[in-house]
């Protein structure tokens, strides 16, 4: 102990004393003036687990499941770990568990990691899906995929085919050789150029390394070499920008058409200036929408693979792709008409 | 208000009722009952055993960070690489052990990778005589560095169950977690040594008066040194726990730890300068603050809210430290 706790008090320091007292009251209140609800509403609660809380991606997909808590009467706790950190996200799965929220849906960090807090969640008695990222299946009752790997290669070859024609050369930049939704995303656009579109033909697939500015230049060296390109696929929205940029520096748009994946508040200038026409994506708001239909079947025991569908309110009816997993959708097309309706 | 005042050793002249010194370990103890009062009302069953105990598993790896922590800015430091070194140790062992090295062997080379990491900080501050605060914030660059270089950013995962066990399973009928045991060794350790040794008197003098305790004959950079390597050994500790209760090795765990461990060894009454704090102040500190994050959370507060309140409560405590002292030493 130091010396200071063996002075004894004296007059002046009690009023100290007391305004700390009432500093530490007053946080204590303060803190609680932050609830947005009091914890035992008499509706059930389901806890809405992005990967990290400020990303406006998790911010729209938090939209979507908010308004689909409105629609069925839940109350959606929108908690998470406030940067991609694994511990954290563990942390508040053990904490949701110990509060007694009635279904915990998750966007995981980890597959292996958020596993035993789930399982243990579901032990007593919580209902958990996963969305966007899944977990060991033992782990949850349900996954939803926001957007089949094919449907996805599958629009982006009909966009190229579109706006390029159904032959001539074609160039791919994709952000990563290894990444296995990359992977197989290019495998699904390859697929389908050679079985619908024959004449089509991928010349070469460059590495943009998830990188802007060096996606750009092996893109920009590439269309120099082979001005005959007609089209660029690009597999990641970071590619979708260089090869954007790189069309522009050109002064080629509308002679080269780029089809591919894109995040609409990055290529929103390019949709705008006509550089790009479409992209494809995934509606995050609909997937925190469709996650909570999925917790709201899942509570009242309606949840059942036999049926083939799930009920998801404005989204309709969701397909089983497995017995344990559920399609979103088809993939989502940006162009400069609805562009604005998304944020993220 | 758990606190016995066996050492008040008070003047009787300096107050009019010198029987009960009301300290900042009591206050402390006082608001701990305060916000788990509050948490019963605003969380059901927040009180239970079996959710106060369930809820350590949150800030065990925390305490044992904050004990070593105690040491260190008593004697007037600071480490700001703990989170970094954490996440070194893990990243080591689970690579080693992914790479065929027996498990046990694996944690063995993380500890010493802790300690080393810990002796590294101790030498640079004590032989090179660099500022604590430069030291330890270029380690935790280059520990973090070193881990996300060595892992490649990949994790490992595939522990065997003995192992995970370390940190998910519970005993005393599935109410105590089973790495609570290893806090509260350490917490009495850390008491006996801080508060008993000779080592420990040490560590106060020479954050009170680091001349003064060298012209005493006491080998400061040893002790120096000694206070750094410790650390690292809890750090190591800590790393073993966390990376069993997340099954999960990886370069970014743990990241911005550093800053509620300091929050808390700050609220337990330690004086940021050096030269006072307690380890049962620290366990207090740890135990006020983790569970208001937790029960906040539990409440439906956002998690984000939690950064907000450990930054709050690190200057309250700073604040509170300076409200409570008296003459200067």
């Amino acid at each position: 102990m130091s010396n200071d706790e063996r002075r004894p008090s004296r007059l002046l320091n009690t009023t100290r004393r007391q305004a700390m007292m009432g500093l530490g009251g007053g946080l204590l209140a303060g803190a609680s003036g932050l609830l947005a609800r009091p914890a035992f509403a008499a509706n059930q609660t389901v806890a809405f687990v992005p990967k990290f809380t400020s990303d406006p991606y998790f911010v729209s997909a938090n939209q979507g499941a908010q308004e689909a808590g409105k629609e069925l009467g839940l109350t959606v706790q929108y908690n998470g770990p406030v940067d991609a950190n694994v511990a954290g996200q563990v942390d508040i799965v053990d904490r949701l568990v110990r509060s007694r929220v009635d279904a915990i849906s998750i966007c995981a960090l980890d597959p292996t990691a958020l596993a035993p807090s789930l399982m243990r969640a579901q032990q007593k008695g919580i209902k958990v899906n996963t969305w966007d990222a899944d977990v060991k299946s033992d782990a949850r009752q349900v996954f939803l995929n926001q957007a089949s790997y094919d449907a996805i290669g599958e629009t982006i070859a009909d966009i190229m085919a579109k706006g390029a024609g159904t032959s001539g050369d074609f160039l791919m930049v994709t952000g990563s050789l290894t990444a296995s939704n990359m992977l197989a995303w290019m495998k699904a656009i390859q697929e389908t150029v050679a079985k619908k579109y024959p004449d089509m033909h991928i010349k070469t697939t460059l590495l943009g390394e998830q990188d802007i500015e060096k996606g750009k230049n092996v893109t920009l060296n590439y269309l120099r070499a082979n001005p005959d390109t007609k089209g660029v696929f690009t597999v990641d929205g970071i590619a979708e920008i260089s090869v954007a940029e790189a069309v522009k520096q050109l002064g080629m748009s509308g002679k080269i058409t780029i089809a591919g994946i894109g995040v609409p508040n990055a290529i929103r200038p390019y949709i705008k200036d006509g550089i790009i026409k479409d992209a494809v994506l995934w509606s995050p708001v609909d997937i925190g929408y469709a996650a909570l239909y999925i917790s709201k079947a899942q509570l009242d025991g309606t949840f059942d693979p036999a049926k083939g569908v799930v009920k998801a309110g404005r989204l309709g009816d969701l397909k089983f792709t497995a017995k344990d997993e559920v399609l979103l959708g088809p993939p989502l097309v940006f162009n400069k008409d609805n562009i604005d309706k998304y944020n993220f | 208000m758990s606190q016995p005042t066996t050492r008040s050793t008070a003047p009787a002249e300096a107050s009019p009722r010198p029987r009960f010194a009301f300290t900042r370990t009591h206050g402390l103890a006082l608001l701990l009952v305060i916000e788990l009062a509050g948490l019963g009302v605003l969380v059901p069953g927040y009180l239970e055993p079996g959710s106060l105990l369930d809820t350590s598993r949150t800030f065990i790896e925390t305490g044992i960070l904050a004990l070593g922590m105690t040491f260190v800015i008593v004697s007037g430091g600071i480490d700001l690489s703990v989170a970094s070194l954490l996440a070194l140790v893990s990243v080591v062992m689970g690579l080693s052990y992914q790479a065929g090295l027996p498990l046990p062997a694996a944690m063995f080379l993380g500890i010493m990778t802790g300690i080393a990491g810990g002796l590294v900080n101790g030498a640079a501050v004590a032989y090179l005589g660099l500022h604590p605060f430069v030291v330890t914030l270029a380690t935790m660059a280059i520990y973090r560095g070193a881990a996300y270089a060595i892992s490649n950013a990949a994790a490992v995962s595939d522990f065997p169950p003995w192992f995970t066990s370390i940190g998910q399973s519970y005993f005393a009928g599935g109410l105590v977690p089973a790495q609570l045991p290893v806090l509260v060794v350490a917490a009495l350790a850390c008491w006996l040594l801080l508060d008993r040794t000779t080592f420990g008197r040490r560590v106060y003098g020479i954050g009170a008066n680091e001349l003064a305790t060298r012209f005493s004959g006491v080998p400061v950079e040893r002790v120096k040194l000694a206070i750094y390597g410790l650390m690292g050994c809890l750090v190591a500790v800590a790393a073993m726990i966390q990376t069993a209760r997340v099954s999960t090795a990886r370069a970014n765990a743990s990241i911005g730890l550093e800053l509620p461990v300091i929050a808390m060894v700050v609220l337990g009454g330690t004086k940021i300068t050096g030269g006072a704090g307690t380890i049962p102040g620290t366990v207090l500190g740890v135990l006020v603050l983790a569970y208001l994050q937790d029960g906040l959370v539990s409440a439906g507060v956002r998690n984000d809210w939690g950064l907000v309140i450990v930054g709050a409560f690190l200057i309250l405590g700073v604040l509170a430290n300076e409200l409570f002292r008296r003459a200067p030493r």
